[in-house]
């Protein structure tokens, strides 16, 4: 079971890989059919990912990597039809770098998943953040493209457009965790670490919408780098850091 | 020159990055103490921030605030509306698998859930009507105003206690004390009459032999009907004990001059579930009240005012120590309604998608 689901995740990456060669060489359709493969392939492996934990799979940093594919291919197609913003090339790069770095986290086979973690918040909570992270990470690639002088509005756009379907999602992640605390540790805020920074970066994107149109084009783009640093902090560093007391600490 | 928005603003981003900055000197705690959080300097924050949310939503709903309010009532009863539908819905499918006369209370849930869809049908088209992107940018403001509210009655009001009552159903309280050392009252008899543990994964058992101070692992007796065998050697499970400081049962075996002592242990498991089954007196109405309610890790009890959590438990030698955490919270539901408010605005605000207000909202709310 083990090798099958290695074999998938690195059949994932592949595809991701492939679509956003195939965005950048023009060839569309080919690359929204690679995209279509690499979200039927996501969900093999999160079906087989749930058989192997016997639990729903969001019980390690491997599981919820994972499930970055699954969500962003929606996500994807969202903007795409409903947005007018085409960011499919985007999406399949996260997916394709989330793969990665579950190939690097280590396997666990069965998940015992703990009393505090069986609650009906359990699910829409991950997900919202892996929604939310899938797309600040688009969003952060578009800023760093903006870089580029004569596309710089465009993907500033884009990227604007990212954040505004993530912040709802970041949103919903944050304060349904305290909700969840409220029941479970009988205070909805205890100053965590993984709380801190998930406020921290919630406050960054709070910054991003206050300033607006009136902030130079600079200020937009420090302000979604540093929002994704905010990320990758909450996600990666918190979770990795040895000696880290966390009320989070499953999670590792 | 600054205008009214831009003064609004310049405040706004000012408490913005004061906050970021504070978090940021706890966020490493190999560099700080969390401990600055519950400074003043935090409180003035969240002082701080709950009035310009408010104020900012006051000037985001400028001449539409009859609007805004009528939107903000619709959405509460559209969203009542939800939770009565789910909820007796729910029921109401229970009902039905209980078979006999119970459908017909399964019937009576029915119409009630029908009733709430009712309500969030009518109320949702009362909020499609009235609400605009900017009202609920301003609704997003005045929920994180609620929600800083109730924080502060919290920081101001909140009782926090613990009580270790054993579950044999012998031992109740009725006033319990703070970490302050504080004595308070409460307005109810607790007692746990019973404690229940589920883990995952079958029983094992390790085998220890005395090394010196230490005990050194040399196997692992398998089950065999009601007994555990190792080798040749057999022990009845029944003899296994329980003892404060001992995680696990055991059994010691004495040894002999060419054998040391060794010690047969349960191992731990994971803990799947725990559940306590609390008996709770309390008086209503001049009359006496009677309780028995099973309190989970996710589902805490509500009494007077007051909210019982199931924090741990530890095995004692005859019973079980369950650890439950008493709590007063004088701002909890206004600060879970700021963050619900929160939640549901800001989706509605970004997401918010009516034709007929397009470019001019969307320049409007940025300041």
């Amino acid at each position: 079971m083990t090798i099958f689901i290695t074999l998938l995740t690195i059949f994932v990456l592949l595809l991701c890989a492939a679509c956003c060669t195939a965005f950048i060489m023009g060839r569309t359709a080919l690359g929204r059919m690679l995209e279509v493969a690499a979200w039927g392939t996501a969900l093999a492996l999160f079906v087989a990912n749930w058989c192997l934990a016997q639990a729903l799979p969001f019980g390690n940093m491997r599981h919820v990597l994972c499930f970055f594919p699954l969500v962003l291919a929606p996500a994807s197609l969202y903007m795409r039809r409903c947005r007018g913003v085409e960011l499919t090339i985007g999406f399949a790069a996260v997916g394709a770098l989330a793969m990665v770095g579950a190939l690097c986290m280590p396997m666990q086979a069965a998940w015992r998943q703990m009393p505090a973690l069986q609650s009906p918040w359990f699910a829409p909570h991950v997900t919202s953040y892996v929604v939310a992270y899938g797309l600040l990470a688009v969003s952060f690639g578009s800023a760093l493209l903006s870089f580029r002088r004569r596309v710089a509005a465009l993907h500033l756009q884009a990227a604007d457009a990212a954040v505004r379907l993530a912040f709802p999602f970041l949103t919903f992640g944050l304060w349904s965790g305290a909700l969840w605390a409220d029941a479970a540790w009988a205070r909805y805020w205890a100053w965590d670490i993984k709380e801190v920074w998930a406020l921290i970066t919630w406050c960054v994107y709070l910054l991003y919408f206050h300033l607006g149109c009136k902030a130079t084009v600079c200020v937009r783009r420090i302000l979604l780098l540093l929002g994704f640093v905010a990320v990758l902090v909450t996600f990666f560093v918190v979770n990795l850091l040895p000696n880290i007391v966390s009320v989070h600490s499953y999670a590792q | 020159m600054m205008n009214r928005k831009t003064s609004l603003l310049l405040p706004a981003l000012m408490v913005l990055g004061a906050a970021c900055l504070v978090l940021l000197i706890g966020g490493f705690p190999l560099w700080g103490e969390p401990s600055v959080y519950r400074s003043g300097l935090m409180l003035g924050l969240g002082i701080s921030a709950g009035l310009l949310s408010f104020w900012g939503g006051w000037r985001l709903a400028v001449g539409q605030r009859a609007r805004f309010v009528c939107g903000l009532v619709s959405t509460f009863f559209a969203c009542a509306g939800v939770v009565v539908f789910w909820q007796y819905g729910s029921k109401a499918l229970q009902y039905t698998t209980m078979g006999g006369l119970m459908w017909l209370g399964a019937l009576g849930m029915a119409c009630t859930a029908m009733v709430g869809l009712l309500f969030t049908c009518i109320f949702g088209y009362f909020v499609y009507r009235f609400m605009t992107r900017r009202l609920w940018l301003a609704g997003v403001h005045w929920s994180l105003f609620v929600l800083a509210f109730g924080a502060y009655l919290d920081y101001c009001g909140e009782v926090r206690a613990f009580a270790q009552l054993p579950s044999h159903g012998r031992t109740s309280v009725c006033e319990v004390m703070t970490a302050e050392g504080e004595k308070v009252p409460l307005p109810f008899t607790l007692r746990v009459d019973a404690f229940h543990a589920s883990y995952y994964g079958d029983d094992s058992y390790s085998l220890y032999l005395r090394r010196g101070e230490g005990w050194e692992l040399i196997g692992h007796p398998e089950v065999v009907m009601d007994c555990l065998k190792y080798g040749e050697e057999m022990w009845a499970l029944e003899n296994l004990q329980s003892a404060p400081g001992m995680p696990q049962p055991f059994m010691l075996l004495p040894g002999s001059a060419e054998q040391p002592d060794r010690l047969l242990m349960r191992n731990t498991r994971p803990v799947k579930d725990y559940a306590a089954t609390c008996h709770i007196e309390t008086e209503h109405r001049g009359r006496n009240e009677v309780r028995d309610e099973v309190v989970r890790v996710n589902a805490p009890l509500q009494c007077k005012g007051w909210y019982i959590y199931l924090n741990s438990y530890s095995t004692m030698s005859s019973s079980t120590l369950v650890t439950l955490q008493l709590r007063r919270a004088p701002g909890r539901f206004p600060a879970l309604a700021g963050m619900v408010g929160v939640i549901l605005c800001t989706a509605c605000w970004c997401w918010w998608r009516r034709e007929e207000e397009s470019e001019t909202v969307e320049a409007s709310f940025q300041v």
